[in-house]
Order: structure tokens, then C-alpha cells, then sequence
């Protein structure tokens, strides 16, 4: 059966509309629509130079607590490159994962969307999952999230530099 | 292979980083990219409802009923949301957005000196439906310059040719895809670093819109068609 490759990948450029930027989807626990531990997912998003992305779009998407159904999210940083978004941990969708969140990023002079991975700290299954051992073990810590009081989470993304985050293929 | 995973064609794809486009040299990362492994997780995606999108959000030529149209070359867009196979995707949310007939965007960042038009939505959202089709009303962007003094290294006298951004939420978060669409014989598509930044010459021929005249309308709208085409559920094998 003859196949077309997929439309090009293109930058969002600088100008994505801020109303498609709705406040109430970065929080994924609205409404009560998924219920379990809450979560406050924090961080900036930062270049090569390790100066802060304004404007730089996050989207998230993960399980929900029981593991059994998905939940979207988007937000975008601020002036000073941060990000917040509330939502539950997620449950283990396979006996050998860990719970993670998948992590979308759009912004001007990313011609293609970067995709990555967030972990919770203190699970033991992420010694041994099968995403997270793809990479290299020095930077298999970049994609686990430090924990700060009051149940939030902090994890920074940058596109460069000596922390920069391991981005996957796509 | 368990968990595998079909990465993009680096030839119907654009380069990542991009000489005389500065963002594109600071935002690239530098390490090679990891292995994906791919779960039920990534082989479903977000699920927006028809009641998310109202009929007004495809007309960005007006911003609501019984105001005046923005100015420009009204035009009638149409074609279809498919799979890698010419599969039509159904359900498949479209946030469109583009600059008006003078060259600016309705956005905080814009520095562009060239006049707002009041009159112009700018941003518009619709849903393929069960054939894979959307239908937009909008006016012909402008082409304008990129701000130089706004991003430091940026070539000079680049123009961006005229093009609407479009972004796409197909049937697995694999699927995603945001992209800009382009006119035929603009003098400056040729020109246009971004663009020209796909490798593979029919893939850059597929982001520019088809003139239909027959599609013409009797209210002054020129017919453009354009189709999509998003990575299926078909390209991440079976764990």
C-alpha cells in the first residue's frame, strides 16, 4: 500500500495565540476529573546560553492515577522562562514502568516539536525502566524530578548547555 | 522490535538548526537524541469534543456577527486531515493562526510597526469531520520581515513568505503536529529559510496550498485546498 510521509514539522514562530493558552489547562486535577496525589510541576525552560524561553509551550501528557485512561495539559512560560502545572501522580500503566510524564515542547526556533520524559525521585522502578535506560546513565538524572516542600516538583528543561535535558528521538 | 518506534524521514522533515535564524542554534539540543519506547500511553492521545469548538472559530475574517470583514483577499481554505496510508482522520482539533493583509499578528510580541486591523480574528479553531475535512474562511496573509533588531544574528532582509500556521491534535500523542502552510507562486517562498530548510522537495511542495478555482465564491473568496498528513497509530509497532 503506497504511503505519504507526514506533513513537515514547523516552528510555531514567536507569535502563538496567548487565548489558545487557556489558564485552566494547566491544572489536569480541574473539575475533580482525575483524583489522586496532587502534584505542582514546576521549572524553567532555558537555551543554550542559559537564558530563560518566554513563551516557550509545554504540553504534557500522562496517565491518571489508576494508570487507565489519559490526561492532557498545556501551559507556557512566563517572562522569567518558568512553568507550574497541577496535576496528579500517575498510576503505572506496565508492570515494569515507573510512573512519568510525557513532556512537548513548542517554541520559536524549534523547527520540530522536542520531546521528553519527566520521572518521579524515590521510585525504584526507574533503575530498571526500559525508557529511562536508554539513556546514558550520567544523564539519567536530568529527566528525575527533585522534590521540594509542599509537594511540588521541580524540573527544569534546557535546551543546551551542560544540564541540558535528554530529549528523545521523533 | 518490542517497543519500537519509526522515527520522522530527516528528508521530508526540516533541519533543525537553521544559519541566520538564531533561536533555531540556541534551542537545538546538542546531544544525540534517546531511544523512544512507545506505550499505550503514546499510541492514544487528548480527545477534544465537537462542543469544544464553536462554527464562528472558523472564520477568522471577521471577530463576530454583523461586523465588518477584515481587510484583504478574503479566501475559502478547505481540504483534509489524513493518515500516512490516505486514511481521513476524524475528530482531529485544528488551532489555526496567522498574521492580517499588512504583515501583523495579534500578539504581545509582535514589533512589527505595520497597522493592527480591528476587524480580524487572526486565530481560528475547527474539527475535521467524519471525511477528515475542515473548511476555514481567513484573508491572505501578508509576507513581512523578519525584525532583526529584535533577535540578534538574524539574516538580513529575510522575509517570511505569506503563510498560516496550523497546529494539529491527531489520534495518538505521537501525531502531533505543528506546521505552516504556504501560497503558490509567492516570490518569496523561494527565498525563505524556513522552508527551504526541508530537505526533500516534494515534501516542501506539500506544504503549499493548491489555487482551486472552483472553489471561488460569489461573496469575493478565492478557494485554496491543502491536506495534512499525521503520523498514524500504524508507524509505532506493537510493543
Amino acid at each position: 500500500m503506497s504511503t505519504t510521509p507526514p506533513t513537515a514539522h514547523i516552528t510555531t514562530g514567536p507569535f502563538f495565540p496567548a487565548p489558545f493558552i487557556r489558564p485552566e489547562d494547566a491544572d489536569l486535577t480541574r473539575g475533580g476529573q482525575i483524583a489522586g496525589t496532587v502534584v505542582t510541576l514546576t521549572g524553567t525552560v532555558t537555551d543554550a546560553r542559559g537564558s530563560p524561553c518566554v513563551c516557550a509551550i509545554l504540553e504534557i501528557w500522562q496517565a491518571d492515577a489508576a494508570g487507565t485512561s489519559g490526561c492532557w495539559g498545556r501551559t507556557w512560560t512566563d517572562t522569567a522562562g518558568a512553568y507550574r502545572f497541577r496535576t496528579v501522580k500517575p498510576g503505572s500503566t506496565r508492570q515494569d514502568r515507573p510512573p512519568y510524564i510525557n513532556l512537548m515542547l513548542h517554541a520559536s526556533g524549534l523547527m520540530r516539536p522536542l520531546v521528553t520524559q519527566m520521572f518521579f525521585p524515590g521510585e525504584p522502578l526507574n533503575e530498571r525502566d526500559p525508557q529511562l535506560s536508554q539513556v546514558p546513565p550520567a544523564r539519567r538524572n536530568l529527566l528525575i524530578a527533585q522534590s521540594e516542600p509542599d509537594g511540588i516538583l521541580r524540573f527544569d528543561i534546557a535546551f543546551g548547555g551542560p544540564t541540558e535535558t535528554p530529549f528523545f528521538e521523533d | 522490535m518490542a517497543g519500537g518506534f519509526i522515527p520522522y524521514d530527516e528528508r521530508t522533515q526540516p533541519a533543525r538548526r537553521i544559519s541566520g535564524y538564531p533561536n533555531t542554534q540556541l534551542r537545538t539540543p546538542s546531544q544525540p537524541p534517546v531511544k523512544r519506547v512507545i506505550t499505550d500511553v503514546e499510541r492514544s492521545g487528548p480527545v477534544f469534543g465537537p462542543e469544544s469548538v464553536a462554527a464562528a472559530e472558523a472564520d477568522l475574517s471577521v471577530t463576530g456577527p454583523g461586523q465588518p470583514r477584515a481587510l484583504g483577499q478574503l479566501i475559502h481554505l478547505t481540504g483534509r486531515v489524513l493518515d500516512e496510508r490516505g486514511r481521513p482522520l476524524a475528530g482531529v482539533l485544528m488551532e489555526v493562526w496567522q498574521c492580517n493583509a499588512a504583515g501583523k499578528y495579534i500578539h504581545h510580541n509582535d514589533p512589527s510597526p505595520v497597522p493592527v486591523d480591528p476587524n480580524f480574528r487572526g486565530i481560528g479553531r475547527v474539527m475535521t469531520d467524519a471525511e477528515g475535512r475542515y473548511r476555514l474562511r481567513t484573508i491572505k496573509p501578508a509576507g513581512y520581515a523578519v525584525p532583526e533588531h529584535s533577535f540578534p544574528g538574524t539574516q538580513k532582509n529575510w522575509w517570511r513568505p505569506p503563510h498560516i500556521h496550523f497546529s494539529l491534535f491527531g489520534p495518538a500523542y505521537t501525531s502531533r503536529l505543528i506546521t505552516q502552510m504556504f501560497f503558490p507562486g509567492e516570490p518569496l517562498n523561494p527565498l525563505d529559510l524556513i522552508l527551504n530548510a526541508i530537505p526533500d522537495e516534494s515534501a516542501r511542495a506539500r506544504l503549499v496550498a493548491r489555487f482551486t478555482p472552483e472553489l471561488n465564491t460569489d461573496d469575493g473568496a478565492l478557494g485554496f485546498v491543502h491536506d495534512f498528513v499525521l503520523r498514524g497509530r500504524s508507524a509505532t509497532p506493537s510493543a
